[in-house]
């Protein structure tokens, strides 16, 4: 508790002065936190131990009512932020420590035990002052140690990401800014994946602890780092303007922020569920000291809001992680909102100033320039490749049988006939139930010899070979005449003479030594059957309706039954041949194109379609089965009455 | 093409009214002074725009003929519109407008949206219903009214398209479950509704994007 008030205190008087700053000074601390650690490696037991011991007893003594086991922890956890800032601190100016003594007494510790927190972990309990706690330590620090191996290859990953960045860093401080959020993350995760000593659930509440403390002496960390910052700008003389700008081209979005904060949270899930080593401290105090260092942090990184998000997942500390995470959402919120009012600021300022105005001015002209000529051609680049796709899509649809079937309206042909035969059969059923006995055998024995006229003979095809096209308007007009119903197949003929009229000519193309598009071709023969489907359905339909409609019909269900069948057949039949006719048609196009083929694909839809449009002409006609059904018990009912009316 | 919407209309009232003309005038924006005896139904389509989206209209004009009235009644279920069609220079069509009426209340969905048209405005001087009684006969009854000419296309727009809005109003409320197809209302394939106007459109987005970078 007492180490993190003093770490926000330190915070906040750094953090008055450069609010902005203190966002790239945890950057810096981490970046430094990265080099110490290589350096610290050689170092390592000897001073870590020796630099624990000093902190501890520092913060002891800043922290007097603070139990003995969280200092550690945060030590352990800082160490990696922090450790290194210290020795920037020291090598750069030492004013900065005179500032914020706390933080940089903290953080030199922590710079020791950055690398082997179990290491920094065993001295700092040695040394803390209950010796209870300095056996329970003890205790946890051998399953942590075992632990370390196993998590060992991780933290070389670490590492290996780390690496790289203090060398991004050094190039220029926009990008050690964009740099430092993702920085504080992964230092928050390894800070906090050093301490886990064991992955047992018993570890899992010192883990917590350690985490705040982490993140407290995190907190003052970036205090220091801010106080560096300011003092480092105005020594190497550059102007706050400079400073505005970088931090407006140079911070990352949110977006990013939050990136990194989903790869932290998974991060620190992992290590939550180590838990490292823990003293007999009650989570109570771990968490209410969680929630005020969280608060630090959120002022320090708001890139952390989100990372905290899955320490609810353990349970026990949930209440507690909700409001922590509340905590962090509303601080970082706010400092979002100040950042941007400050950012804001600093453009109002710059632009006040008559020669950056004018620079401005010069380069956006500049920028213009180059612009138009560039924004036109990719508006007309983009135009162009929509036109494009548009087309394509275009195409695309013209050669689907789904959407052309549509678009002739066989869908909805097909859903009224729908309609009717469901109502039909309805109908049907509930005659059948009322009536019994005699009654029923004599209209079910009818109803079954229609049913019986509905079936379809397969053997057709080989003769529809040798039938001549033209002959399918005369037979489907005679058809139709036989049921006796008025209706000639105008729509139905006519489809089928403008696809005969297309092939004749392609046809005649294509003897003539003309090239043909066979992608052209496929499409007409999809169109050809799709139209003739939806027109073969409509004439089901319109039959179904007329059929209903004649009560007093001179042909017999039974004969329409068969009729119609007949109708069905041809239409099947018809469709057969055209497919056939188109395919070999499109046959032709594709050897005397390039690459023959390529086209075979199309000759296969066809063919594909072709027997789809066959299925869908002889669903629709099994749909008519109702219908003459019902056309049957309206007859037989007519016959009664007309008898009753006799007698 | 693709629809963000499909709404089911049906066309009903007397024979000779003008409903096949209406749909015709409609879909293919002509008009046909001689017509066929419409047999059972038919169908028209189109696409219309509504709050930014596509919305495809399938239309089911039925016959008009007393004969056929068994059989259109079947088609009235699943309907999210109708238009009840009379003729102002025929009285005897306004008159059958309360049995047309109550025949669509009964075999369609309570929601389903009813626009009241009389037709032919273009025959002013043969004008037997006037135009107070349509409104008069619409409110009575929560219709919505217009007065349109097939011929001179006049209101024929307005009349599909306020029916259409009528219902997107309605499934905005949620008073239509558009998961239920017994409504009229199917959902189109989730495609972008940008085939319309990609060229321009296009261009047009481009140059914006090139000015707010500037």
């Amino acid at each position: 508790m007492s180490s993190s008030e003093a770490e926000e205190e330190g915070f906040e008087s750094a953090g008055e002065d450069v609010e902005e700053k203190t966002k790239h000074s945890p950057k810096k601390n981490k970046q430094t936190a990265e080099k110490e650690k290589d350096e610290a490696a050689s170092n390592e037991s000897t001073e870590k131990s020796q630099t624990a011991e000093e902190v501890k007893t520092e913060k002891e003594e800043s922290q007097k009512d603070t139990e003995e086991v969280e200092p550690k922890k945060e030590e352990s956890q800082n160490n990696t932020d922090k450790a290194e800032p210290k020795k920037e601190e020291d090598a750069v100016t030492k004013e900065e420590e005179e500032d914020a003594v706390q933080s940089t007494e903290a953080t030199p510790t922590e710079g020791a035990n950055v690398k082997d927190d179990e290491v920094a972990e065993p001295k700092a309990s040695a040394k803390s002052t209950d010796e209870d706690s300095k056996e329970e330590v003890k205790e946890e620090k051998e399953p942590g140690k075992e632990e370390d191996k196993v998590e060992e290859p991780p933290k070389d990953g670490e590492d290996m990401e780390r690496k790289p960045i203090p060398l991004r860093k050094r190039p220029g401080k926009e990008e050690e800014e964009k740099e430092e959020k993702i920085h504080s993350a992964l230092d928050k995760l390894a800070g906090e994946e050093k301490p886990s000593g064991g992955w047992g659930w018993g570890g899992w509440g010192s883990s917590f602890g350690s985490s705040l403390m982490s993140t407290a002496s995190a907190v003052g960390q970036s205090f220091v780092s801010v106080v560096e910052d300011v003092e480092s700008s105005i020594g190497s003389g550059l102007t706050t303007v400079v400073h505005g700008v970088e931090s407006s081209l140079g911070i990352p979005p949110p977006e990013e922020m939050s990136k990194d904060e989903a790869e932290t949270a998974k991060e620190d899930k992992s290590k939550e569920e180590k838990g490292p080593e823990e003293k007999g401290e009650s989570d109570e105090t771990k968490e209410t000291k969680e929630e005020k260092e969280e608060g630090a942090e959120g002022e320090a990184s708001p890139q952390q809001t989100s990372g905290g998000g899955l320490w609810g997942a353990l349970g026990v500390s949930m209440v507690a992680n909700v409001v922590q995470n509340t905590t962090k959402k509303v601080v970082s919120g706010t400092l979002d909102s100040l950042e941007y009012v400050g950012k804001k600021t600093m453009d109002v300022l710059a632009e006040g100033d008559p020669g950056y105005k004018k620079t401005k001015h010069i380069i956006e002209v500049a920028g213009q320039k180059s612009h138009l000529s560039q924004v036109l051609r990719e508006a007309k680049e983009e135009a162009e490749q929509r036109a494009k796709e548009a087309e394509e899509e275009e195409a695309h649809r013209k050669a689907n049988f789904g959407i052309m079937f549509d678009e002739f309206q066989g869908l909805a042909h097909l859903e009224a006939l729908e309609m009717l035969s469901n109502q039909s059969e309805g109908k049907v059923q509930a005659v059948l139930s009322a009536l019994s006995g005699e009654e029923q055998e004599e209209l079910k024995a009818e109803l079954i010899q229609v049913k019986e006229a509905f079936k379809l003979e397969d053997v057709v095809e080989e003769e529809a070979e040798a039938q001549e096209v033209q002959e399918f308007a005369k037979t489907v007009t005679e058809l139709l005449f036989e049921l006796h119903i008025g209706m000639t197949p105008d729509k139905l003929n006519k489809a089928q003479t403008d696809a005969l009229e297309y092939l004749t000519q392609s046809e005649k193309d294509l003897e003539e030594g003309e090239t043909k598009d066979p992608q052209d071709l496929h499409t007409a023969a999809i169109q050809m059957l799709a139209e003739l489907t939806a027109k073969s359905i409509h004439q089901f339909l319109k039959a179904a309706e007329l059929i209903l409609m004649q009560k007093d019909p001179e042909k017999t269900p039974l004969e329409r039954a068969q009729t119609l069948t007949k109708l069905t057949s041809a239409l099947c039949e018809e469709v057969s041949v055209l497919s056939n006719k188109y395919c070999v048609c499109l046959n032709t196009a594709a050897s005397k194109a390039e690459k023959p083929d390529d086209f075979s694909h199309l000759i296969t839809n066809v063919y594909l379609e072709a027997s789809n449009s066959a299925s869908y002409i002889q669903d629709a006609f099994q749909l008519l089965l109702p219908i003459i059904q019902e056309s049957c018990i309206q007859t037989k009912n007519l016959a009664l009455s007309a008898f009753q009316k006799h007698l | 093409m693709s629809y963000a919407y499909l709404f089911k209309y049906i066309i009903i009232g007397d024979t000779g009214v003008g409903k096949s003309c209406l749909l015709l005038q409609f879909t293919d924006k002509r008009f046909q002074p001689v017509h066929d005896l419409t047999i059972g139904v038919e169908f028209g389509a189109r696409m219309i725009t509504i709050d930014g989206k596509q919305i495809k209209l399938q239309i089911w004009d039925t016959a008009g003929q007393e004969s056929f009235r068994s059989i259109t009644r079947s088609y009235y279920r699943g309907a999210a519109g109708a238009l009840l069609v009379y003729d102002i220079t025929r009285r005897d069509t306004f008159n059958h407008l309360t049995t047309w009426l109550e025949d669509a209340r009964q075999h369609s969905n309570s929601n389903m949206v009813i626009m009241l048209i009389g037709n032919k405005s273009d025959l002013e001087s043969r004008r037997e219903v006037k135009k107070e009684e349509g409104e008069a006969f619409a409110r009575e009854h929560g219709l919505i009214f217009m007065e349109t000419s097939a011929k001179t296309a006049a209101n024929v727009e307005e009349a599909f398209i306020n029916t259409a809005k009528e219902i997107y109003e309605k499934i905005q409320e949620g008073v239509f479950d558009i998961n239920n197809e017994a409504n009229g209302i199917k959902i189109g394939p989730q495609h972008s509704p940008s085939n319309p106007a990609l060229g321009g459109g296009g261009g047009a987005g481009g140059s914006q994007a090139g000015g707010g970078c500037c």
